[in-house]
């Protein structure tokens, strides 16, 4: 690890302030941040710590019902809220205890890891991302592989999620990592049914359009069958080709739905 | 006589060393043949590949045994090791040459709930007659007959399902054992 300079703010305007210097970089739990660090692959002159911010901690639900959780809160607490049980459960299956007792939502959504499970449940329930200075639906967040809309400087605060009729993640974990090889979150809405896989893609976490359509029509594993995605655009590594994750993208979306009840 | 050659504070220093030093060799009349049979039974999840152990029972005959706890976990140990060779472990290079399983993000060391428990019985205890203990060599037992057992138990379970496979390269890694499937 190299030397680096550490701030750690205690208001979102000091953040906002010591971020501004363009050498700093934003630390939450740092679960991706400090191995990258101590592997020498990133050298930050500055790094400032949000965790120390009271206003970024904690979850409620806000005026209009939707669960809103503090960009900084950890895994282990959003595991522990019950006004959104399969975000609870994805929560819950995410890294170990260490991880989950430091990592944030917030992190993980400013990292975008192509892999992370929690862009599949921000995409899938079509939250908003509170940032700052402004609020950014999901559909529009996710830009790219660890690519987002945030720009220099920008600040999650707060992720709003609504609260869907019934919703479900599966998870088909890579053997070494056990991050999602790959990840289904499904949410039915009054107003249709979401789709969100991630782990699969080249592209980061994706929205399946015909399994949405199909779902919202009948919300059953057997109104999925006859469709499947092919393996182009898909990620191959040593634990999957493009087709194996084109393949298991079908197979837990039909048990997310199944798990959804 | 070993109390007065370590405690020299009235030796002729300049005519012997202090200390006692005394080598043998043993050449055993033969190696010791520790035997053994292995058995598992696993499941295949048939839409992704993955693996599940559901049992598996060890029996060897390691001859007289001195520490059966300390036998049983060499056996489990052994067992573990050959687990995640057969199902996890593997070390891959890229065309240049770099390692690309360079951690435990990509390298699949096996963890706790990789592994059932295990059922093993050493009641059979055919003395050695090649040395004076009567015993056998149990340390590499395990991990010698834990990655067939597997492999072929997998192999097994994809034929009962109908599958004409007889071979897969080990790691059996879900996305091996799917293709597989794919025939």
């Amino acid at each position: 690890m190299y030397a680096f300079e550490l701030e750690r703010p205690s208001t979102l305007a000091d953040a906002v302030a010591a971020l501004s210097g363009g050498e700093a970089q934003p630390l939450s739990g740092g679960q991706t941040l400090i191995p990258t660090l101590k592997q020498r692959l990133a050298s930050p002159g500055k790094l400032v710590s949000l965790t120390g911010i009271k206003e970024l901690r904690g979850i409620r639900l806000d005026d209009a019902g939707q669960l809103a959780v503090g960009a900084a809160t950890p895994h282990v607490q959003v595991a522990a809220q019950d006004h959104y049980p399969a975000l609870a459960h994805l929560a819950a299956n995410i890294g170990d205890p260490a991880v989950r007792n430091r990592g944030t939502i917030g992190g993980s959504l400013a990292n975008n890891d192509p892999s992370a499970c929690y862009p599949a449940a921000a995409l899938g329930s079509g939250a908003t991302i509170v940032t700052n200075t402004r609020e950014i639906k999901a559909d529009d967040y996710f830009t790219g592989l660890f690519d987002t809309a945030l720009e220099e400087g920008e600040i999650i605060t707060e992720v709003r999620f609504p609260v869907p009729r019934r919703a479900a993640y599966a998870k088909f974990e890579q053997p070494a990592s056990r991050f999602a090889l790959v990840g289904v979150f499904v949410a039915q809405y009054a107003q249709g049914v979401r789709v969100a896989v991630t782990g699969a893609s080249e592209g980061g976490v994706f929205r399946w359009a015909e399994a949405e359509k199909a779902l919202a029509a009948d919300f059953s594993a057997d109104a999925l069958s006859g469709l499947a995605l092919d393996g182009a655009g898909m990620i191959a590594d040593l634990h999957g080709s493009g087709a194996y994750r084109a393949h298991l993208t079908g197979v837990m979306t039909r048990r997310a739905v199944a798990a959804a009840g | 006589m070993t109390l007065a050659a370590y405690v020299p504070h009235n030796y002729p220093l300049d005519e012997i060393e202090p200390g006692l030093e005394e080598t043998a060799f043993y050449d055993p009349s033969n190696f010791t043949y520790p035997s053994g049979a292995y058995a598992c039974e696993v499941e295949v999840d048939p839409e992704t590949g993955k693996v599940t152990i559901e049992r598996f029972s060890a029996a060897d005959d390691f001859g007289n045994i001195v520490n059966p706890m300390i036998v049983d976990g060499q056996v489990h140990g052994g067992i573990g090791q050959g687990i995640g060779q057969a199902l996890l472990e593997h070390c891959v290079y890229d065309e240049n040459g770099q390692l690309v399983t360079g951690s435990y993000m990509d390298y699949a060391m096996p963890r706790a709930d990789d592994v059932p428990f295990y059922t093993v019985d050493h009641s059979c205890a055919t003395p050695c007659t090649h040395n004076p203990l009567g015993v056998k060599g149990c340390g590499e037992a395990g991990a010698i007959g834990a990655p067939t057992t597997v492999v072929n138990a997998v192999i097994d379970a994809l034929q009962s399902g109908g599958h004409k496979v007889d071979h897969i390269d080990m790691p059996v890694s879900p996305s091996r054992v799917w293709e597989a499937m794919q025939g």
